[in-house]
């Protein structure tokens, strides 16, 4: 068992009748970490971070999260997680602004405790004008940064992503990039974010796992995983070149 | 034409392959499914044999007998329905649209007319309609023929000719600002129909309907009987094809005056109308409590549960108790048995009752159990959303019930019916338990995003779901055994247990008390361990 690490995925198996989404993954991310999670539709990415969270159960193998197992002690596990769905389901008759102090409730904050990131991360992905609309009424792009902020204020020691940039405007894209940088470098937050787009895996992972069809193909530092495709090469090569694709 | 008849194969193909989908991963459930598709397949093959057997084997006499049964008394009843039909359809059309399922977008951006795609869109419709009922008319064919050729004359009449062609005058009425005009004069003319029928009541001293309220649909009725009686059996196949070629004589007209912004999606609709539930006036909750407060606000709370649901109760018992009333009184004046009614009204009543907890089944999936996956990251303990989401349900179960028991009440003239969810409330604990564990499965099996998800699965995509299909029968049996059970049992447990009756309601109460823990923990396990799909 590897101590001290963020997040520990170990052998994890998931199948949904005869299909197997997810075989036999292993990898861990280490506080500090951005860990990116690569592969093209279906290939199991969003099935492994819901395994994360706790939120399907795997056919075998287990989840760390800080050392405790995500299904033998579910509450402390996941005490420390912020989580970003691929299409956040959030709940139509809030507000964002009800929501965010929703979601910090139920994990014990008080209102004073999270009112001032509340403040700048609404200021920061520039939804004034929003918060106080029916979740209803918020464009795809604005529903998505709204799950974002409420993964961020509950002060969260891991967060996982699930293709968290889609939808969203250029804008937000910079601040999203320059926030998790921040978060990794300054407040030794481990992310592992799921994502098809090249400028977020090349400017901020410093991880990356490589998956196709449910197996974890390659995996290693953004350098490592670089110098596969020799130097100077840029990590579209490096995948190309591991999937065995050519243009 | 032809361009009409291709998009007409396309959306009948569509309509089909929805239907008929299984969406479940499992082998059995992808048997059942095909088990379904043979079932539609044969009941058509079915009805293609009993039109052909009835016209070899039976004797002539007989089909002059079933056709005698056609009577001109006969369109009274289809007639008088389908008019509801019709009006309500006028009246209460919300989406002023031509309504199309995603599946046919595509057709939009083909070149084609927009009346072709809509004649297409009805016709392929229509008929896939008609395969899918073909069981039910075959059925209803063999068995009873008197009921059935009233009905089916004048239903296929309506779904081929007239509720499309009323759809698009609504959608032409509500583009050129007409509308209103048009409900005016529907006013009038049911104004008129009702005037003249209790002036034929008064006059006549027996009980009339007017035939103005009844014209718009007996056409289609009589069209189909004096056919069938000039025809014979060769009108039974030509009468739906001139329902066809009726509907398109009269659509095309007015499909050149639609345009492409009169096409709306199905989640369209869906969505707009999910907009229209939104609570907006009220003060934003910001200060949520406790973990346990939060969920407890935000599932109990009225703020957050549309109006309309919040007084569909109260304005379903005040119906209840006015139609109890009515029908006492025609009971009475007819000099019928009271007694009577209630073994025949339990069935009736247990179907209505499923019916209504349907809507807490979807309001599961669309208001609380959707968002479980914020629960299970942000809730330490389950046990508190296990708690509050029976009681909920189990409060909207009570009324349910209670709507139905207040009708009985009245028709009976005894309230110890109205009082028996709290003379016996275990029942009811162990229906909202059973409501709310059956639609686990259903979620995890179907990402419901909108409410469009869960309308159509309640029309058709997911109607040969097994889940679905066990979810209805589990859902009518246990309405129909609660229903009986405090019918029957509350009324004799208060006669019988007289002196005793502080000691039977405690022991009631505790066994509902530990049945009730016993539910909670049992869901808390069931929310902790549950796959979910977002």
């Amino acid at each position: 068992m590897v101590t001290g690490k963020a997040i520990v995925v170990d052998g994890i198996t998931k199948s949904f009748g005869e299909v197997i989404a997810v075989n036999n993954i292993s990898f861990s991310v280490d506080h500090g970490s951005i860990y990116c999670l690569v592969g093209s539709n279906g290939a199991g990415k969003t099935t492994t971070l819901k395994i994360v969270v706790g939120l399907l159960k795997p056919d075998s193998g287990r989840v760390l999260i800080e050392g405790v197992d995500v299904y033998v002690n579910r509450v402390e596990a996941l005490k420390r997680v912020g989580f970003v769905p691929d299409y956040p389901n959030l709940p139509a008759y809030l507000t964002p602004l009800e929501f965010f102090y929703y979601v910090a409730s139920l994990r014990g904050f008080k209102r004073s405790d999270i009112e001032e990131d509340v403040r700048s991360y609404v200021k920061l992905f520039g939804l004034e004008n929003e918060v106080n609309k029916p979740i209803i009424a918020l464009s795809r792009g604005n529903l998505q940064k709204t799950a974002i902020i409420a993964a961020l204020i509950v002060k969260p020691r891991v967060v996982v992503m699930d293709e968290p940039l889609t939808n969203i405007d250029i804008d937000s894209q910079i601040i999203f990039k320059k926030l998790v940088k921040k978060m990794a470098e300054e407040d030794k937050v481990a992310l592992l974010i799921s994502s098809h787009m090249l400028p977020l895996i090349e400017g901020v992972c410093t991880h990356v796992g490589i998956i196709d069809r449910g197996r974890m193909i390659a995996e290693g530092d953004m350098d490592t995983i670089l110098r596969i495709a020799g130097e100077k090469a840029r990590f579209e090569d490096v995948y190309m070149k591991i999937m065995g694709k050519s243009i | 034409m032809k361009r009409v008849f291709l998009v007409t194969k396309i959306v009948f193909m569509n309509r089909l392959l929805t239907s008929f989908r299984s969406y479940s991963t499992s082998r059995r459930g992808r048997v059942l499914a095909k088990f379904g598709v043979a079932l539609q397949v044969a009941s058509l093959v079915l009805l293609i044999i009993i039109f052909i057997a009835s016209a070899i084997v039976t004797h002539m006499e007989g089909r002059i007998n079933i056709f005698s049964y056609a009577s001109p008394d006969d369109p009274l009843v289809a007639s008088s329905l389908i008019t509801v039909f019709i009006l309500s359809l006028l009246y209460f059309s919300g989406a002023k649209a031509i309504v199309y399922y995603p599946s046919d977008e595509f057709l939009l951006y083909q070149p084609l007319q927009l009346y072709e795609i809509y004649i297409g869109l009805y016709l392929g419709e229509s008929l896939a309609y008609l395969l899918i009922t073909a069981l039910v008319l075959a059925f209803f064919l063999r068995i009873a023929p008197k009921i059935a050729y009233t009905l089916f004359f004048s239903v296929i009449f309506v779904i081929l000719v007239l509720a499309p062609v009323i759809r698009l005058v609504i959608v032409v009425a509500f583009k050129r600002g007409y509308l209103e005009i048009v409900r005016s004069l529907l006013y009038i003319y049911i104004v008129m129909g009702v005037v003249y029928t209790v002036y034929e009541v008064l006059n006549q001293k027996s009980f009339t309907l007017s035939p103005l309220l009844l014209y718009p649909a007996s056409a289609g009725y009589l069209l189909g009987i004096e056919m069938m009686k000039t025809l014979s059996f060769v009108a039974i196949a030509i009468y739906p094809l001139t329902c066809l070629g009726l509907g398109l004589v009269l659509a095309y007209p007015l499909g050149k005056a639609i345009d492409v912004s009169d096409f709306v999606s199905f989640e369209e609709v869906a969505f707009r109308r999910q907009l229209s539930l939104k609570e907006l006036k009220r003060d934003l909750v910001l200060d949520w409590g406790s973990p346990e407060e939060a969920v407890k606000k935000s599932l109990l709370y009225p703020v957050f549960t549309p109006r309309r649901v919040v007084t569909r109760y109260g304005l379903g018992m005040l119906v209840a108790l006015a139609l109890g009333k009515a029908i006492r009184f025609a009971v009475k004046a007819l000099n019928i048995n009271i007694q009577v009614p209630v073994f025949i009204v339990i069935p009736v009543l247990a179907t209505f009752l499923a019916s209504l907890t349907y809507s807490i089944v979807y309001e599961f999936l669309l208001y609380d159990i959707k968002f479980l996956w914020i629960l299970r990251l942000y809730l330490a303990d389950m046990g508190i959303y296990a708690r509050m989401l029976l009681i909920k349900s189990f409060i909207k179960v009570m009324l349910s019930a209670e709507i139905l028991l207040l009708f009985l009440a009245e028709l009976m003239n005894s309230y110890v019916y109205a009082s028996a969810p709290l003379i016996l409330p275990l029942p009811l604990v162990l229906y909202a338990f059973t409501l709310t564990l059956f639609t686990l499965p259903y979620m995890r099996r179907v990402r419901i995003q909108t409410i469009a998800d869960v309308v159509r699965s309640e029309s058709t995509a997911f109607a040969r779901d097994p889940v679905t299909l066990l979810l209805g029968m589990v859902n009518i049996v246990m309405a129909y055994v609660i229903l009986s059970t405090l019918v029957f049992v509350a009324p004799v447990m208060v006669s019988a247990s007289q002196p005793y009756m502080f000691i039977v309601l405690a022991a009631v109460y505790v066994s509902t008390y530990v049945v009730y823990k016993l539910s909670v923990k049992l869901l808390q396990k069931k929310f902790t361990e549950v796959d979910v799909p977002i």
